[in-house]
């Protein structure tokens, strides 16, 4: 999915993570690209890689975890990671906006909502302070905060949870990046809320043009936001396609194992809840074959030994599976 | 088997010192072997209700009866008893559990305080309860953080079925659990249901969850039940302006519909319960409110399918785009 048009371009990316109690194998070998405009969802469940391989090489990680990042990331053209060189995280804020799951802990709980919004506009846009807060303002109402203006001087705890998730879009997006990287946005939200800020990041990206790399376990909201995705199973990318070739025609028994548990308003009623049998596996030790093998209702032999590549199942849709590839050639045969 | 009556509970906040009415005359009821819903945003006062069903907040007004006598009106051990019919299943299975303990010595904890003396009989009734939520017996040796959130939300499941209650309260149960895992723990909830006719009360924010899980579903919004009735109605042809639009916010996983899709979005914020609107508590919010709205307060309509609106069953919210 690489091509020159991207601007975000990630490849080989590793993330191992170092605890006090354990060595975690993150992330694998993963390759992906956004191109500006374009919504790039990465989905996956907990312990997936999703949230630290986006957030790893922006510095983002929780105290007493380091990180061996290895890989390279070209941003807007420029290599910013790989090669002796680790320049992403001078760019957030400024080129890339971040926006947290939990929007209380991504504001300062003792400064006011004005002169946090403010700060990255007179640090990365050069405003001066009047400037600043005329823009504060701007963004605020953009993001449909009523009366702007009062809610400067106010502190986050005195916002409703959708209205603090607004003013952490604002303050993402007051440098007008270029990427914004949306860590579970609306996973802390009430249904009806979230329909109000999936629509707001919408209308923004149209507006601004910015990419978006969502990062979500929830597939409706990929759904209506996404055009490409990829899913992450144990630190690996195991299915890349479009949002139409990824969820209306998945390929990888993991991808359609997770669609069938999502429970839909057409789900017949009383009917007995679909998910997949099993855990995922401890990525702190290591995986001969496919990490899905265990769970997976179609595993050949070769499934527990070795480690199914990403391989093309149509177009840019692309999987890593080998039953699939089998099924594939006997379908051709 | 559950049968709320016009239940309210208010907090004072302490900060402004204003009442805040959490729950305002509620009425539900579960029979015994239904799974029901009680749905609704953050704020409504659906997990204060849970809490005061099972005596974890003081009610102001109203009855909570269990298998017919009201645990209200009760006091000491008689009210002690009685509650432990009723068993609440918390949404965070990992702060339910103590983490130094194991498994084994919560569940044994568990059965001595529901009076079983015999050590020997507790191990057997502790092996039995994990055979029945479906965990292997190693479980019991092991401490909570060596399990996976699925697990240990069947083993708080596990512990509240010591007392054999014959109702559960279940505040979010699966909501921090991954999706391919949520499905085993719903369908241990509906074996408990057909298998011991347990009366489950399914607190949830996801609308989906519960309409596939419950025979009937009641909505709240502020404090009040909004409306009432089979799930097969409620989803199908919501009589409440408030359910419509909860509805049609709910995201479906196929893009294409999607892209097609057109959404009631509502305004601004749930008002705070201390200062609810006049009139009906939805309309500052609904696009379809009237002046009476605003002047009198809505009385439930009656019917299979019920809804607290002076328009119940006549407005259909059209969604913008």
């Amino acid at each position: 999915m690489s091509s020159s048009e991207a601007l975000l371009d990630v490849s080989n990316l590793d993330v191992t993570l170092h605890t006090e109690r354990a060595t975690v194998r993150a992330s694998r070998a993963v390759t992906y690209s956004v191109a500006a405009g374009r919504t790039l969802a990465i989905v996956g469940e907990s312990g997936s890689g999703k949230t630290i391989l986006n957030l790893a090489p922006l510095g983002l990680l929780p105290p007493g975890v380091t990180a061996d990042i290895t890989g390279e990331v070209r941003f807007d053209g420029k290599l910013v990671l790989g090669d002796g060189v680790n320049q992403i995280a001078s760019h957030r804020g400024k080129d890339i906006g971040v926006i947290f799951q939990d929007p209380l802990s991504a504001l300062n709980p003792a400064r006011r909502i004005g002169s946090q919004i403010m700060e990255v506009a007179e640090q990365h846009l050069g405003m001066t302070a009047r400037a600043a807060s005329a823009h504060a303002a701007e963004l605020l109402k953009m993001v449909g905060i009523p009366d702007p203006v009062a809610r400067l001087s106010q502190y986050p705890h005195e916002l409703s949870g959708g209205m603090r998730q607004r003013v952490v879009i604002a303050a993402a997006i007051a440098a007008e990046p270029k990427l914004l990287i949306a860590d579970e946005p609306t996973t802390a939200l009430d249904v009806t809320v979230q329909a109000q800020i999936i629509s707001l990041l919408r209308q923004l990206q149209k507006r601004i043009g910015m990419a978006i790399v969502l990062i979500s376990h929830d597939i409706g909201v990929v759904a209506g936001m996404a055009d490409a995705i990829a899913v992450m199973y144990a630190g690996a990318i195991v299915e890349i396609g479009s949002a139409d070739d990824v969820l209306v025609q998945p390929s990888h028994p993991y991808t359609r194992g997770l669609l069938a548990s999502v429970p839909r308003l057409d789900t017949p009623l009383g009917a007995p809840f679909r998910g997949l049998p099993g855990l995922p596996p401890d990525l702190s030790r290591p995986l001969k074959g496919c990490a899905f093998e265990e769970r997976c209702s179609v595993a050949l032999e070769a499934c527990g030994s070795a480690r199914p590549p990403l391989q093309p199942v149509a177009g840019t849709h692309a999987a890593a599976c080998f039953a699939n590839v089998r099924a594939a050639l006997a379908a051709t045969r | 088997m559950l049968s709320i009556e016009n239940l309210s509970v208010t907090f004072k906040d302490r900060a402004s010192g204003e009442d805040i009415r959490a729950c305002d005359g509620i009425s539900l009821n579960v029979e015994a072997g239904e799974l029901v819903g009680l749905v609704g945003e953050s704020g409504c006062g659906k997990s204060t209700l849970g809490r005061t069903i099972v005596g974890l907040e003081r009610a102001s007004a109203g009855r909570v009866l269990i298998n017919g006598v009201d645990v209200l009106t009760l006091r000491g051990s008689r009210r002690r008893q009685a509650r432990l019919q009723a068993q609440y299943i918390f949404q965070d299975p990992y702060t339910a559990l103590t983490p130094s303990q194991t498994i084994g010595q919560a569940i044994d904890e568990a059965l001595q305080i529901a009076g079983e003396h015999n050590a020997r009989a507790r191990m057997l009734r502790a092996r039995s309860l994990m055979e029945e939520v479906g965990l292997p017996l190693d479980i019991l040796e092991r401490q909570p953080r060596e399990l996976s959130g699925g697990q240990r939300q069947r083993v708080c499941i596990a512990r509240s079925l010591v007392v054999e209650p014959k109702v559960l309260i279940c505040d979010e149960p699966v909501s921090s659990l991954d999706v391919s895992i949520r499905a085993q723990i719903m369908n241990l909830f509906l074996k408990l249901r057909d298998e011991k006719g347990l009366a489950i009360l399914f607190i949830a924010h996801d609308l989906a969850v519960v309409r596939q899980a419950a025979s009937r579903v009641y909505v709240m919004y502020l404090g009040q039940i909004m409306e009432a009735g089979p799930s097969a109605s409620v989803y199908s042809q919501p009589l409440h302006p408030y359910t419509q639009s909860l509805l049609s916010a709910v995201p479906d996983p196929d893009p294409r519909i999607e892209r097609q899709r057109r959404r009631i979005l509502l305004e601004g914020d749930v008002p705070s319960p201390a200062r609810p609107p006049s009139g009906c508590r939805f309309r500052t919010r609904c696009p379809a409110a009237a002046s009476i709205c605003a002047s009198e307060p809505p009385v439930m309509s009656i019917g299979e399918a019920s809804a607290h609106c002076h328009f119940a069953g006549t407005v259909r919210l059209m969604p913008a785009a």
